[in-house]
């Protein structure tokens, strides 16, 4: 009877699904992006959003390069280059017939006097910000996405309590270069707010959703703020003012009394900050949703895309000691909010620009949308699915790139077999009862691959030749496992792979690797070599064979650390997996 | 008199040590970021190979960039613009890296994450996915590396929130990154 070494080979199935991280060389240009629609889809649940009302700071430090609570800014000078019109500065009805009158007054009253339009010059020192958040949050909201009447899309407003902030500078003059006389400069100014009992709260409740070229289209719908209710307090050091003083007759000078500016100036004060604190109120309702949609529609035209590295699976260290690397790539496609907030992200996965290979086919795909939540129970804060296809991409450029033809079917390398098609990952239904272990999955792999050389020995070779090929299906049963299994060290945690089961329905060989004699008695032959792979499945049934590696489930989003909860795999042909952010990573738990 | 005067010249010059050094302390153009310890090295260097475990640096990439947003694997960092950038050769198990200094960025932050890669050779420069260098960084040609991992300014201040040093003494970290199998 035929004796070949199948069990061996068929570790390369499972292995083709095992990849590490390791290290890296220049990288190459990668070659045209084959994007896989909505290839990888997210779901934050209600509770996973909770991340985001208690360390939207973080994610901003470290995804925006942002940080609210500290900012700084160089010396600043800025220059009017053209004079402004008086006519086209907005003053209030008072200041301008106050100015008016002084333009009309003046010129008459003293001579060579007269008041040019104003070409500003304005200079400030070192500035920085400084603010204490109560709140700074990031929160779905769908009552307002639905009274927009929007059918995709989501409503995210931004919640902010501010406890204190200060903004200083060290200084800011300002001169008009077009009537020299008129300057001033105020040293180590500061603009407190101290909330105290009384924060100042701002919302921004904004609209985004990608359009049909994958952009993001960000639209602040208002602002709404406690501004004109906070505390605003106004501190400087000193003062610098013209000085004016009055010759009469040449002899008796008359100088401005400084101390009474000063004393006028700190008594107005706080008149000077409600108007202050009014106007920065009715600019930042009125002026700062249009300002930040107009940067938004200048910033945001790129395609929101992020590119990663994978170290190819089945393929030999290059001769500098490192694997060949694919390039994968991740682009917003659609975002939505129902219950829950839903992203969905065209991805591709391709080799460098030097090798060419074709994309994947239309029936290596999944078949429609994933059911993110099977259960119709949303315990859980993340749920990812990924398309097969995703899978079947990475297992195409590895067979192309010829990874899986030399695969050594023994520890001393003397026997190779070769895949003879791509492995092909889809869904295997039924396999999962109810009640077992939420962490484990099963898929299939079908493949055919061609049995080495001398794998067939004795009189077996009467029956088949000594090289054949063979095709067959395979069950992998899918694994969170931690350190030893996966990892390498204590802490670490994987996806591992086993196989459990040959389907002998599936095992098959073509007539052409029948001797003549073989052909005759083909049947007889098929039973023998299933009744071998039979014995290796019943082996792998009962403990699993691994396939020597694991891989790695996303282990962070936005730098918060996740648990596998759950694995799974939809009927569409989805892997999916569920987790909860790690113990002190994402919610206080 | 001349006691009166004394004492007064003496405060002044007391009032404007105090005054510098608030200075120094709160100069708010300029960043600082504390000495830090790495440990675990040791694990790192005999995982290599054994030609080159004698030829093993380590690099310290203080700039502003970002892990991938759906990471796998600790090495997918975007790092756009370096800020400091050290190299020490790595001998023993532990390794002190000094207290690192440099200009702040206008608006945005000036330092989010470091990034530690054990690398071949005195030499390194750390390419982005996307084949693109860090602002500020020159090419060297090297870009192999045996191990990375990296802190970003949140797990950072996290650590120093646990550890609390004292004035000058480093933060501890163990370098966590995965050994890559063995090649």
């Amino acid at each position: 009877m035929p004796s070949f070494h199948t069990r061996s080979s068929l570790f390369v199935l499972g292995l083709a699904l095992g990849w590490q991280a390791s290290a890296i060389e220049a990288l190459p240009l990668i070659g045209s992006k084959n994007f896989i629609n909505s290839a990888v889809r997210l779901e934050i649940t209600r509770q996973g959003m909770d991340v985001f009302r208690t360390k939207l700071k973080d994610v901003l430090v470290t995804q925006a390069e942002f940080d609210p609570s500290d900012i700084y800014h160089d010396p600043y000078e800025k220059e009017w280059k053209e004079p402004i019109k008086w006519d086209e500065i907005k003053l209030s009805p008072e200041a301008n017939t106050v100015v008016t009158q002084l333009r009309e007054l003046l010129p008459m009253w003293f001579e060579n006097f007269t008041i040019k339009d104003p070409r500003p010059y304005l200079k400030t020192g070192m500035s920085t910000m400084r603010a204490k958040y109560s709140r700074f949050a990031l929160v779905t909201d769908e009552r307002l996405l639905r009274s927009l009447g929007k059918s995709s899309g989501a409503v995210l407003s931004l919640e902010l309590e501010v406890q204190e902030a200060s903004l200083g500078t060290d200084f800011v003059q300002i001169k008009d270069l077009s009537n020299q006389i008129l300057h001033g400069q105020v040293n180590n100014l500061a603009i407190n707010i101290a909330g105290g009992g009384y924060p100042l709260k701002i919302r921004i409740p904004f609209y985004v959703q990608i359009n049909s070229m994958n952009q993001l289209e960000f639209e602040a719908l208002r602002f709404e703020s406690n501004l004109r209710d906070v505390n605003l307090e106004l501190k400087y050091g000193n003062l610098i003012v013209p000085k004016v003083s009055l010759i009469i007759d040449d002899k008796v000078v008359l100088k401005l009394n400084k101390k009474h500016l000063d004393k006028k100036i700190a008594a107005n004060l706080p008149a000077i900050l409600v108007k202050v604190r009014s106007f920065i109120a009715q600019l930042a309702s009125e002026e700062l949703p249009k300002f930040l949609n107009d940067k938004a529609r200048k910033t945001l035209v790129q395609k929101l895309e992020e590119i990663q590295t994978l170290n190819a699976p089945g393929s030999d260290p290059l001769p500098n000691g490192i694997p060949h690397r694919f390039f994968w790539g991740l682009q917003l496609s659609r975002i939505d909010l129902n219950d829950s907030l839903q992203i969905q992200l065209n991805a591709f996965m391709e080799d460098d620009a030097s090798f060419s290979h074709g994309p994947l086919l239309p029936g290596d795909r999944a078949r429609g949308a994933p059911k993110l939540d099977p259960q119709g129970l949303k315990a859980y804060d993340l749920a990812l699915s990924v398309d097969r296809g995703l899978i079947n991409r990475i297992l195409q450029l590895s067979f192309e790139r010829g990874y899986f033809s030399h695969i050594a079917t023994d520890e001393k390398q003397t026997q190779f077999l070769k895949l003879t098609s791509s492995p092909n990952v889809d869904v295997l239904p039924g396999l999962k009862p109810i009640g077992s272990d939420p962490k484990v999955t099963f898929l299939k792999i079908q493949t055919s691959l061609k049995v080495p050389k001398g794998t067939v020995t004795g009189t077996d070779r009467i029956f088949l030749q000594d090289e054949f090929e063979m095709s067959l299906e395979v069950t992998a049963r899918l694994q969170d496992m931690a350190y030893p299994a996966c990892g390498q060290r204590e802490g670490d945690r994987g996806i591992s792979i086993l196989l459990t089961q040959i389907n002998m329905e599936s095992v098959k060989i073509e007539n052409k690797w029948f001797s003549s004699v073989g052909r005759l008695a083909s049947g007889k032959v098929m039973d023998s070599v299933k009744s071998k792979l039979r014995d290796i499945s019943k082996e792998w049934a009962s403990k699993g064979q691994s396939v020597g590696g694991c891989f790695d489930p996303p282990k962070e989003l936005l730098g918060f650390k996740l648990d596998v909860t759950q694995l799974g795999m939809d009927p569409n042909g989805h892997l999916m997996i569920f987790f909860n952010y790690a113990k002190g990573s994402g919610r206080s738990l | 008199m001349r006691i009166r005067k004394f004492i007064l010249c003496l405060s002044s010059v007391f009032s404007f040590a105090l005054i510098s050094e608030s200075v120094l302390a709160l100069d708010p153009s300029t960043y600082s970021v504390n000495p830090i310890q790495i440990s675990g090295l040791r694990a790192i260097q005999e995982a290599a190979p054994k030609n080159v475990q004698n030829n093993l640096y380590v690099t310290a990439y203080y700039g502003v960039g970002r892990r991938a947003s759906l990471n796998n694997q600790g090495d997918q960092i975007n790092l756009r613009r370096h800020k400091a950038k050290l190299t020490f050769k790595l001998n023993g198990d532990r390794l002190e890296l000094p207290t690192v200094k440099f200009k702040r960025s206008n608006f945005f932050v000036s330092f989010n994450i470091v990034i530690f890669v054990v690398h071949v050779g005195s030499q390194f420069t750390w390419v982005n996915a996307d084949g693109k260098l860090a602002d500020g960084d020159l090419d060297t040609n090297q870009h192999y590396y045996w191990a990375v991992d990296s802190l970003t300014l949140p797990e950072f201040e996290s650590l120093l929130q646990k550890q609390s040093p004292k004035n000058g003494q480093a933060l501890r970290y163990n370098f966590g990154s995965r050994v890559p199998e063995e090649i």
